[in-house]
């Protein structure tokens, strides 16, 4: 929630100060079992949950030793993928509101609702799966679920293909975003914004490949060319709200044929390590959500979650200062801001 | 003149075949309930036929929703038992869920060694106060318990 002091319909001065101020998150994680606490972590971004309990877990697993076996791998980093492109979709969704745009909005609401209907049946909830573990997965993928993604495959890519074809021709709507909110490259380093964020300024930084978490390092996660209107996906480094736009539809694009290609190569095993014994022992992970890391920090008596959100809490301020009070929501939907985020990192 | 009139003909015929070839995407709830997935988490329910007292749900329970009373059997006594042959531990008097403290993690499920608790279809749960939302499994209408006909003596 944001504090503002106006002058006429000008913002003068901006305070954030948002969170859950009565029972914060980071209290109850700190009474809890490692086990628990991974369930947990999935309320602190809702929209990332999946990259909230990947971090957390792999803080608690990489000191303690515990291997994840490669089914388990395979589907944490499935699961994943699923959720950035839901989260896509909805930052895409966000940006349609901002700029006015009912109709695109509320295409881009019904296609976000086709992904919580797969997660929902893969993981069992719809926004908080909590299908992590210690040492991998809870919940087993039957063949059954493996089509069932399949076939979700086919429906979304007709669906973006139709929705690409309505966007793309939209001088209107392509207008309004270029040359909005530009970001250099420099900027998206220092914030540690994610990979949308980063390649639409020009600056190529994927956590997911060069930190090799996951399956990602066996794929080539970098090379993926999109075979329909690749001039559409040739981003450049303007860094503008258009770059981020396509950006994003980039990622969808790219996070569905890594989808496929890992549904098809699932190999079978067990999905979790016998764990014996887990402690909490000091250790700090990064793992890339969709808006940018999620970094889990583990110690002793404290566990901390850091997310996009709180790391552009003070650029944030800054940016709103001197704009108008209707452009709020666009700033802060071009930014891919979540403000309702929960607030992990008390003292 | 064509040229005019060509453009507002295309746009009527998208917004026709719109309108009787593409059904409606909304439901009209609550008048229609979308069905929930296998394996959705939603509100528990028990079967105490087969739930054998085990307390092992309230025990693993990370938020502590699940309070559940009664008595033991005694040992020397004839227990009733579930469809696998299991006896039952406990004589369950009341299984009380907070649905206000529970966050659907499913681990009382997978803690359930007779299967006895599992999720059901329903999923919705909004009352006016907090009181309202603890719920007694073993008063809730259509609850069937166990046979006590064949126990000798109760302790």
């Amino acid at each position: 929630m944001f504090d503002i002091t106006l002058n006429g319909d000008r913002i003068q001065k901006v305070k954030a100060s948002w969170g859950q101020g009565y029972r914060p998150l980071w209290r109850v994680l700190e009474n809890l079992e490692p086990h628990e606490a991974v369930i947990w972590s999935d309320r602190f971004s809702p929209m990332e949950s999946i990259a909230c309990e990947w971090a957390l877990a792999m803080a608690f697993e990489r000191p303690n030793g515990i291997e994840v076996p490669l089914r388990a791998q395979y589907l944490r980093s499935i699961y994943a993928e699923i959720q950035r492109i839901g989260w896509a979709f909805h930052t895409l969704s966000r940006v349609f509101k901002s700029v006015g745009h009912e109709v695109h909005y509320q295409c881009v609401m019904r296609l976000r609702e086709h992904v919580f209907e797969l997660q929902e049946s893969l993981s069992g909830s719809r926004i908080l799966p909590q299908i992590f573990c210690i040492g991998g997965v809870r919940r087993e993928m039957s063949i059954g679920e493996a089509k069932k993604i399949k076939s979700f495959l086919l429906l979304l890519e007709y669906e973006i293909r139709l929705h690409l074809k309505r966007v793309s021709q939209d001088q209107m709507l392509l207008q309004r975003l270029r040359g909005l909110l530009p970001l250099t490259a420099e900027q998206c380093r220092q914030m540690k914004m994610g990979t949308v964020f980063s390649q639409a300024s020009g600056h190529f930084e994927d956590l997911r490949h060069d930190e090799g978490y996951g399956v990602y390092d066996q794929m080539e996660v970098f090379y993926f060319k999109p075979k329909e209107n690749p001039d559409w996906f040739d981003v450049k480094t303007q860094g503008d709200a258009l770059a981020r736009f396509r950006s994003l539809f980039f990622q969808i694009k790219q996070s569905m044929s890594l989808i496929e290609r890992w549904v098809e190569k699932l190999p079978g095993g067990e999905i979790q390590a016998s764990v014996n014994q887990c402690e909490r022992l000091s250790q700090s992970v990064q793992v890339e959500g969709g808006s940018g890391l999620i970094v889990a920090k583990v110690t002793e008596k404290k566990i901390r979650l850091e997310s996009h959100s709180m790391r552009l809490r003070p650029y944030i301020e800054h940016l709103l200062n001197q704009t108008l009070i209707d452009d709020m929501d666009l700033i802060l939907a071009h930014l891919g801001f979540e403000e309702e985020e929960a607030d992990l990192c008390g003292d | 003149m064509w040229r005019l009139i060509w453009p507002q003909l295309k746009y009527l015929k998208e917004q026709l075949s719109h309108t009787f070839k593409i059904s409606s995407f909304t439901v009209e709830y609550p008048f229609v309930v979308r069905s929930l997935p296998i394996g959705a988490r939603a509100q528990i329910k028990n079967d105490f036929r087969e739930c054998t007292g085990c307390l092992k749900c309230e025990d693993i329970c990370p938020t502590k929703a699940i309070e559940i009373s009664g008595y033991e059997y005694s040992s020397t006594m004839k227990r009733p038992q579930t469809n696998k042959g299991i006896p039952h531990e406990r004589f369950v008097e009341n299984f009380k869920i907070n649905y206000s403290l529970c966050v659907f993690c499913g681990y009382c499920v997978e803690a359930c060694p007779t299967g006895s608790l599992t999720f059901s279809k329903n999923f919705v749960k909004s009352e006016l106060n907090s009181a309202s939302l603890i719920v007694d499994l073993v008063h809730l209408p259509r609850t069937v318990r166990p046979n006590l006909k064949n126990v000798e003596k109760l302790v």
